[in-house]
């Protein structure tokens, strides 16, 4: 590869050729992309200005879904519900995820590893074990979290996956369960702090704290950007869980917008419609991943910052 | 004034001294304390499942529903093991399991790490709006591709092969080479800047001062690339048809049925499924202590 | 390439198992490799699929037809193996390949049948077909049963199934299985609290039916057992809601085109009323915060409801883990009366349908007979399942084939299945012309309102019913009914 490289290199100036480098790297993806997913994206974006089940034919009708859709109340329904998890779960998860990774990287832990395998352990257990354990968690009679609840003096604890007010504040929890799949990214993220920035802060005299703030903070900011659009991305394609626990119930209180347009995809056979809602998601997640680019040049430091 | 010998103040200090040390020793050990307490609690709540699962998995299908949780199962039905590992070609699955796992955290790991080297280091043209389609991949829901994707397999006549599982794997994914490229960024450029000067090629910095120092990273993707392939669901479902392509994840659900969850075989078989990613993660963690990787990064 | 011969057997002789025994019987076959059907001429073969689509030369390749489905981990073995040994061996010229079907496999299907990918034969029922024939997946049957079928043959099917299975004027399935919503009655419980069974002659009323479940809350509650209910009904399960609105006299939707929703009449309404109190007022019924394993099949082990109005189409399902593991006694009963003695309960209709883009309708429709056919459903639903068979002659015995498996049902009185049937009260629920939108987009929202958070009563239910009438304006009928 690099002996290629070279021979084309002759001909190019050093501009060039580090752009042809930077295409035969990026490769597998452009591969993927163009054969793959692009295909895909263009396909649904097409359907989505049709009238199709994708089986008996397809009508053209413009942006018809696209204005059906903002006439449809469940669509604001779900539009709300994923919000609300949304911003809860995200900052919640993170700072969540942060704390165990720093208690799980600290030196006066004995038995590092075991508690390690212990957080994480939520994020491989199978999905069913899940949904079962944490139908048993949130039970509003014998559920583990209301007997802690009523033994900290709570008088009505609430009613969780059975009441409209508190199912996504139910799923809310269960998602920081999982936290433990943010922690292995940060876990990674804190070998990379390198430690004679530790070495000279404590000569300097700062404490923890200080040290905290000024170096382990900062330069985790990669990873918590990364972490942070993850989630966003994540969230916002909340299904799982809803899928397998309430079906989007009690009274639509989840229906989230992915469960919504999976039911009308695959089970009202409304693939234009539903692909018309996916590309309405689509521009919402991307709006709040731009946010959170556009400011990450104020609050992300690369150490290896991309030369421009 | 303060008259006091010089040896008298060399006294006075050593006091202060230790009594500072005694000081911070406790407060070290409280701290050590608090911390261990608030790791058990927190370790309470974030292995219940596993718990309840190994309990569940020695459990009758009578005894597995009680409310509240018997965690210690009366009787201890340790046949469910057997005769939930006999009702279905487990073995099978476990090889076909394994097969694709490791292939795929190879795949992975490779392709994703040479891409996101590209969007990390490399200067090129349209790399930042490439970088924004590539995170604009994962933003629309995977239930509207499906099909297509789905199609275009069916179409190569790959539908009940493992190549739809393998080759999209193998082509990287958004998601690795993102997390990688963000890691990639975190590397000081000193040293690759030194190895260009000396006249390194471009695969020479990817692959001796990228990859090593992308440890870390690259055993996060490596880690989450097994536990996600090894229970991975939806994709295997969709492509394969036949039994004896089947992975465990699928075998699993072949326990569920309308009239009856069989929930003690169905743990039983998620116990032995959980076991290897347990082990993997165990060993690999080891690689997450402070100060492996930096090392021969000067100050 | 992944092709391998990892010996299954090692694993089979290795095993000492008691309890599992059905299991390793199951198991045994499959490790034996089954004998393949050597291609016999086909000619001349006495089966029940008469024709021959074009007349076969000699030594053809056997035809490969795709079935999936099988059931779960458990069933599937025996079916496997009815399958190879039963049809197989007695048809040559076909070969069927399973594909098991675990969660998940209805968008699959779909998945499938959009690429052009799918079997030829699937599990379905009502829900899914009430849709699909409107997407002309469906393979219409109806043309090879009047081809092949006698009258008598015919009425071997219960009648609410065999017409149950037209869906929009397409005959979309030949039946599985019967599976019908009686009253299961956990005596244990009963005896604790002192309250006689319900009479086995069914003749009772939902009043009756009340007043038992009083007394036992009320015995239970006097004796501080607060983790116990009386009753159990799903009035947020779309499948079942309707139930009680039929015994009493009224109706989910007009019949005739299925627009016009009837929720809000007085006869529903009473019985929705009924239905609310029954779980908020008096708290007779268990509500769903108050048991989680909502199923019975998980909460009447424990101990958790004393009776469920419930499906008796998997019972061996129920006695293995009710009767042989949790060890408690319980009994079939009647689905009580409504007030003016109509007696209306769920009879499901699920079946085996063909892909309308099967290359081999002949082959499939032979598989097809033989899986409604007396040789699978002997082997297979009763003696496998415990269902209820789907041909008469079988569900004549059927408590006595049950209890040659399984004695211990003896104390149950299976003859309330058979008299269900006989008496016809099991029906299919109703249809909306647009039933997605009626179902997804109202009734299933509101139920759970009503039933599930219980914060509004069932008067909720005009109003939802008006806009469900108001939605289904744009719905055209396109079939004659």
């Amino acid at each position: 590869m690099a002996q290629e490289i070279a021979v084309k290199g002759r001909r190019l100036n050093l501009r060039q050729r580090e752009s042809l480098v930077g295409f035969l790297f990026c490769l597998p993806w452009l591969i993927h992309f163009t054969l793959l997913i692009a295909g895909a994206m263009i396909f649904s974006f097409v359907i989505s200005l049709s009238r199709t089940d994708l089986l008996t034919g397809w009508k053209f009708i413009g942006f018809q879904n696209y204005s059906n859709l903002f006439k449809d109340f469940l669509f604001w329904k779900s539009l709300r519900v994923t919000a609300y998890y949304t911003f809860l779960v995200v900052p919640l998860g993170i700072i969540l995820a942060l704390s165990i990774a720093l208690l799980l990287n600290s030196k006066v832990v004995a038995f590092l590893g075991f508690w390690r395998l212990i957080y994480y352990l939520p994020s491989v257990v199978s999905g069913v074990a899940v949904a079962i354990l944490w139908m048993w968690v949130l039970n509003p009679r014998f559920g583990l979290l209301n007997a802690t609840l009523i033994s900290l003096g709570v008088k009505n604890p609430p009613r969780w996956l059975y009441s409209e007010e508190w199912a996504i504040p139910g799923f809310v929890l269960m998602g920081l369960w999982g936290a433990g799949g943010a922690m292995l990214l940060y876990l990674a993220g804190l070998q990379s702090i390198p430690t004679h920035l530790y070495e000279a802060a404590e000569i300097d005299g700062a404490g923890s704290w200080a040290k905290f703030w000024r170096i382990t903070l900062p330069m985790l900011t990669p990873t918590i950007f990364f972490n942070l659009i993850m989630s966003i991305i994540g969230s916002f394609q909340v299904f799982t869980q809803v899928y397998v626990m309430t079906n989007g119930g009690p009274n639509n209180a989840t229906l989230t917008m992915v469960f919504y347009l999976y039911r009308l995809a695959f089970l009202e056979f409304k693939f234009g419609y539903a692909s018309a809602l996916a590309w309405v998601l689509f521009f919402i997640i991307l709006f709040f991943t731009m946010l959170v680019v556009r400011s990450s040049a104020a609050w992300v430091y690369y150490e290896g910052e991309l030369r421009k | 004034m303060n008259t006091s010998t010089l040896a008298s103040r060399i006294e006075r200090i050593r006091l202060t001294t230790d009594w500072q040390v005694v000081f911070w020793r406790v407060r070290r050990i409280i701290a050590k304390i608090i911390i261990h307490l608030i790791l058990v609690a927190g370790a309470i709540v974030f292995a219940a499942p596993f718990v309840w699962m190994l309990s569940t998995s020695f459990k009758t299908e009578a005894t597995a529903y009680k409310i509240p949780v018997e965690w210690i199962p009366k009787p201890i039905r340790w046949q469910n093991y057997i005769e939930a590992w006999q009702m279905q070609p487990f073995p099978i699955f476990y090889r076909n399991t394994i097969f694709l796992t490791v292939v795929n955290i190879i795949g992975i790991v490779l392709s994703s790490s040479l891409v996101a080297f590209a969007f990390a280091r490399v200067r090129f043209w349209g790399r930042d709006v490439l970088f924004l389609i590539l995170l604009a991949t994962m933003m629309l829901p995977g239930q509207v591709t499906l099909i297509p994707i789905y199609v275009i397999w069916s179409r190569l006549k790959a539908v009940n092969t493992f190549w739809p599982l393998i080759i999209p794997e193998w082509l990287s994914n958004a998601y690795n080479v993102f997390l990688l490229r963000q890691y990639m960024m975190t590397i000081t450029p000193e040293m690759d800047d030194a190895a260009r000067i000396d006249g390194a090629s471009w695969f020479r910095i990817y692959s001796q001062i990228i990859i090593p120092m992308s440890a870390p990273a690259l055993g996060v993707v490596a880690i989450q690339a097994f536990s996600w392939n090894w229970n991975s669901f939806m994709g295997p479902l969709i492509y394969l048809n036949t039994r004896n392509k089947f992975t465990i994840a699928i075998g699993l659900r072949l326990f569920q049925s309308q009239m009856s969850q069989y929930m003690p075989y169905t743990m039983a078989m998620s116990v032995v499924a959980l076991i290897p990613v347990l082990i993997v993660f165990f060993i690999a963690q080891r690689y997450f202590i402070q100060g492996i990787v930096i090392t021969g990064v000067k100050g | 390439m992944f092709s391998s011969k990892l010996s299954r057997r090692r694993f089979l002789t290795g095993a000492a198992i008691t309890a599992a025994g059905m299991a390793l019987a199951a198991c045994a076959p499959k490790a034996t490799p089954a004998p393949t059907p050597a291609p016999k001429p086909a000619a001349g073969q006495p089966t029940a699929a008469p024709a021959q689509p074009t007349p076969a030369p000699a030594k053809k390749e056997p035809v490969v037809i795709r079935e999936q489905g099988g059931g779960n981990a458990i069933v599937f073995p025996f079916h496997e193996k009815c399958i190879k040994e039963k049809f197989m061996a007695e048809h040559p010229e076909i070969k069927v390949e399973l594909e098991p079907n675990p969660d998940g496999w209805v968008e699959k299907l779909l998945t499938q049948m959009v690429a052009g990918t799918a079997p030829d034969l699937f599990e379905a029922w009502g829900n899914i077909l009430y849709e699909w024939v409107d997407r002309n997946l469906i393979f219409d049957l109806q043309p090879l049963v009047d081809r092949d079928f006698t009258k008598e043959r015919i009425e071997e099917y219960t009648e609410f199934q065999w017409k149950g299975l037209v869906f929009k004027g397409i005959r979309a399935g030949m039946p599985r299985y019967i599976n019908i919503i009686l009253m299961y009655i956990h005596k244990d419980l009963w005896d604790k609290y002192g309250v006689p069974y319900p009479p086995e002659d069914g003749n009772y009323t939902f009043d009756d039916y009340t007043g038992w479940l009083k007394t036992l809350t009320e015995k239970a509650r006097s004796k501080g057992d607060n983790n116990v209910w009386a009753g159990w009904i799903p009035m947020d399960d779309l499948d079942r809601f309707w139930t009680p609105i039929h015994s009493w006299g009224g109706k989910v939707v007009d019949e005739k085109y299925g627009k016009v929703c009837l929720l809000g009449e007085p006869e529903a309404q009473a019985a929705l009323k009924w239905a609310y109190d029954m779980e908020f007022t008096w708290n007779y019924h268990s509500q769903p915060a108050q048991v989680e394993n909502k199923w019975p099949s998980t909460s009447f082990g424990p101990g958790l409801i004393m009776s469920a109005i419930e499906g008796v189409g998997w019972l061996f399902t129920r006695e293995r883990v009710w009767g042989e593991e949790a060890k408690i006694r319980y009994d079939l009963r009647h689905h009580p009366k409504g007030p003016t003695g109509k007696r209306s309960t769920l009879g499901t209709t699920d079946c085996w349908s063909v892909n309308k883009a099967t290359k081999h309708p002949e082959e499939v429709w032979t598989l097809l007979q033989f899986l409604a056919g007396p040789v699978y459903q002997m082997d297979v639903a009763i003696k496998v399942n415990g269902q209820i068979p789907v041909l008469k002659s079988l569900i004549k015995d059927y408590p006595k084939l049950l209890r040659e498996v399984k004695p211990r049902l003896e104390d149950v009185r299976l003859e309330t299945v058979t008299e269900a049937i006989e008496w016809g009260y099991p029906e299919d629920g109703p249809w909306f012309c647009d039933q997605l939108e009626a179902f997804n987009t109202y009734l299933g929202p509101a139920l759970q309102k009503v039933y599930t958070v219980g914060d509004v009563g069932p008067d909720y239910l005009i109003e939802v019913a008006n806009q469900i009438t108001e939605a289904q304006n744009d719905c055209v009928v396109t079939w004659p009914k």
